[in-house]
C-alpha cells in the first residue's frame, strides 16, 4: 500500500511539473520565407508569375492573419501583386495556402516583402495601465530579376495590322471614288 | 543483363571472333554533389560526397539541405560505362535525378530532372566516365522532404535502376513562438503589460518578463531566423498623452544557449521601425532568445490608460 502511495505521489508530481512547464505563447509559421523569381523579358512583358504562401497556426487558439506587401511590391506600375486572400482567420493547427500572382511589368530588378501578420483573434479584457498588444510577423522576401531583351512582337503585330487596315481602307476609298 | 555483340576478324585463312557484352552504366558511389544558389547567384549550401558539407555558407549547419522557391539546385554525379563513355552520350542514353517524397518508392517520383553531361569530361583521360549535372529551379508550391535518387541508362537501354544519393527539403516552414515567463494555458502571451506606473518611473519591468522567443523550425531541418521587433508609441485612451516607443527597451539576456554580452544590450525600440534583436537564432528551446522589456515613463504625462502594439518579426535566413 505504501509503495502504491509513493508511485501515485511521484506520478502526481511529474504531472504537476509537466503542467507548469507547458507553455502557450503566440506562434506563427509560414513557407516560403523567400521567393526568387527570374523573368525572361524576351517572352514579353508584362508576365504573370504564380506563387503560394502556406500559413500555419501552431497555437491552441484561433488567430487573425493579415497579409501585406512592402517595397517594390507596392508599386503597381512596376509589379502588380494580387493576393487571393489577405485577411482571414485560422483555427488552431490549421494551415492554408494563399495564392499570389506577380505581374511583372518592366525590365528591372525588384525587391519587397510579403508580410504575414499573425495576431490573437481575442486579446481578452482590456487591462488597466500601460499595455502593448503583440503580433508575430513572418516576412517572405521577394526578389524579382528580369533578364533578356524585351520582345516587342505584340506591338509589331498590332502596328502591322493597323497599317494593313489603313492601307486597305485607303484602297477601298480610292476604288469607290476614282 | 546487357546485350551481347559479336566481333569477328579474319586474316588469311584464320578466323577469330569475340563477344563483348553490353554492361549497364555504373553510378560512382562517391561522386554525388548538391549545390543551392539564390537567384542572385549566392551560394547558400553545398554538399560533396567526398568532403561533406562546405563550411561557412548561410545554411552550412542545417540538419538537411533545403531550398526555397526560385532558388537553383544543381545536382552532380559521375557515371561510368564499361563499354565507353560514348554509350552514355548518344540517343537514348541519359541520366535523371528523381525527387521522391521521403520514404516512398522511387518508382513514383514527384520530379524527374534530366541531366546533361559536362563536355569537358568527354574525351579526357578517363574514357569510361562522364560527369552529369542537372540545374533545377524550385517551383512555387513545392513543399516537403524528398529523397534524391539517380538513374542512368546507356544507349542500349541498359539501366542502373534508381540509386539513393541523399535528401533535400523543399520550402521548409519557418516559425517563431513568443512566450512569457509565467506562460501557461489558458492565458497565452498576447502582449506586454507595464501595469500602473507613475510619471518619471524608469526601468519599469513588464509583467511578462522574461519574454522568450523560440525558433520553432516546424519541419526540423535547422532553419535559422533573425528576430526583430517594432512597437508603436503608446497613446492615452480618450486623451492626448503619448509614451514614445523609444521609451521601451529590450534587454537581451540569452541567445543560442549563451548569455548575451553586456555591450549588446539594451536595444531601444522605435516607433513603427523594425530593430534587430538577434541574428541568427538557432532552433531548439535551449537556443531561445530571452529578453526583458522595460519602460521609462515620461514626466508631465496625463493620467489614464495607455495602449500600443508590439510586433515580433521572424525573418527566415
Amino acid at each position: 500500500m505504501k509503495k502504491f502511495s509513493a508511485i501515485f505521489g511521484l506520478l502526481s508530481i511529474i504531472f504537476i511539473i509537466i503542467s507548469i512547464s507547458q507553455v502557450s505563447g503566440l506562434s506563427g509559421a509560414i513557407t516560403p520565407p523567400k521567393i526568387d523569381i527570374m523573368v525572361n523579358a524576351s517572352k514579353g512583358l508584362p508576365q504573370d508569375i504564380s506563387g503560394i504562401i502556406y500559413v500555419k497556426n501552431p497555437n491552441s487558439f484561433p488567430v487573425k492573419v493579415e497579409i501585406l506587401t512592402t517595397g517594390d511590391l507596392n508599386n503597381s506600375e512596376k509589379v502588380e501583386v494580387k493576393i487571393m486572400k489577405n485577411n482571414f482567420t485560422l483555427k488552431p493547427g490549421e494551415t492554408v495556402g494563399v495564392n499570389i500572382t506577380f505581374t511583372v511589368k518592366g525590365k528591372d530588378n525588384y525587391k519587397g516583402d510579403i508580410l504575414t501578420k499573425i495576431s490573437p483573434l481575442d486579446y481578452g479584457k482590456d487591462k488597466e495601465g500601460v499595455n502593448l498588444k503583440a503580433s508575430v510577423v513572418l516576412p517572405t522576401k521577394v526578389a524579382i530579376m528580369v533578364v533578356g531583351k524585351e520582345s516587342y512582337t505584340k506591338e509589331l503585330v498590332v502596328t502591322a495590322v493597323l497599317i494593313i487596315s489603313i492601307l486597305g481602307l485607303g484602297a477601298m476609298l480610292i476604288r469607290k471614288h476614282p | 543483363m546487357g546485350s551481347t555483340f559479336a566481333i569477328s576478324t579474319s586474316s588469311g585463312t584464320s578466323h577469330t571472333s569475340a563477344t563483348v557484352n553490353n554492361l549497364p552504366p555504373v553510378v560512382n558511389c562517391s561522386s554525388y554533389e548538391l549545390l543551392i544558389k539564390t537567384v542572385q547567384g549566392a551560394k547558400v549550401y553545398e554538399y560533396k560526397n567526398t568532403s561533406g558539407v562546405t563550411p561557412n555558407l548561410l545554411r552550412s549547419d542545417a540538419l538537411e539541405a533545403y531550398a526555397y522557391t526560385g532558388e537553383g539546385v544543381t545536382f552532380y554525379v559521375n557515371v561510368s560505362d564499361p563499354n565507353g563513355e560514348q554509350d552514355l552520350q548518344t540517343n537514348g542514353a541519359g541520366v535523371d535525378f528523381l525527387l521522391v517524397p521521403h520514404g516512398q518508392s522511387p518508382s513514383n517520383p514527384t520530379y524527374v530532372i534530366h541531366a546533361g553531361f559536362d563536355s569537358t569530361t568527354s574525351g579526357d583521360a578517363d574514357l569510361t566516365t562522364l560527369k552529369f549535372y542537372a540545374q533545377w529551379t524550385v517551383p512555387a508550391g513545392a513543399h516537403g522532404d524528398f529523397d534524391v535518387y539517380v538513374e542512368a541508362r546507356d544507349k542500349h537501354g541498359a539501366c542502373t535502376g534508381p540509386i539513393y544519393k541523399g535528401k533535400v527539403f523543399l520550402n521548409p516552414m519557418i516559425g517563431m513562438n513568443v512566450t512569457k515567463d509565467n506562460d501557461a494555458t489558458p492565458t497565452p502571451f498576447t502582449g506586454l503589460s507595464f501595469g500602473n506606473v507613475n510619471p518619471g518611473d524608469t526601468n519599469v519591468s513588464a509583467d511578462e518578463n522574461v519574454v522568450t522567443i523560440h525558433n520553432i523550425d516546424p519541419d526540423g531541418v535547422g532553419t535559422k531566423i533573425a528576430v526583430l521587433a517594432s512597437a508603436t508609441s503608446l497613446t492615452q485612451a480618450g486623451g492626448t498623452g503619448i509614451i514614445p516607443a523609444e521609451n521601451i527597451k529590450a534587454h537581451l539576456l540569452k541567445a543560442n544557449g549563451a548569455p548575451v554580452p553586456a555591450w549588446m544590450t539594451p536595444v531601444t525600440l522605435q516607433n513603427n521601425v523594425k530593430v534587430l534583436l538577434w541574428k541568427p537564432l538557432k532552433p531548439c528551446n535551449a537556443n531561445a532568445l530571452e529578453v526583458n522589456f522595460t519602460l521609462d515613463v515620461p514626466t508631465a504625462l496625463p493620467s489614464g490608460c495607455y495602449g500600443g502594439s508590439i510586433t515580433f518579426y521572424g525573418l527566415g535566413l
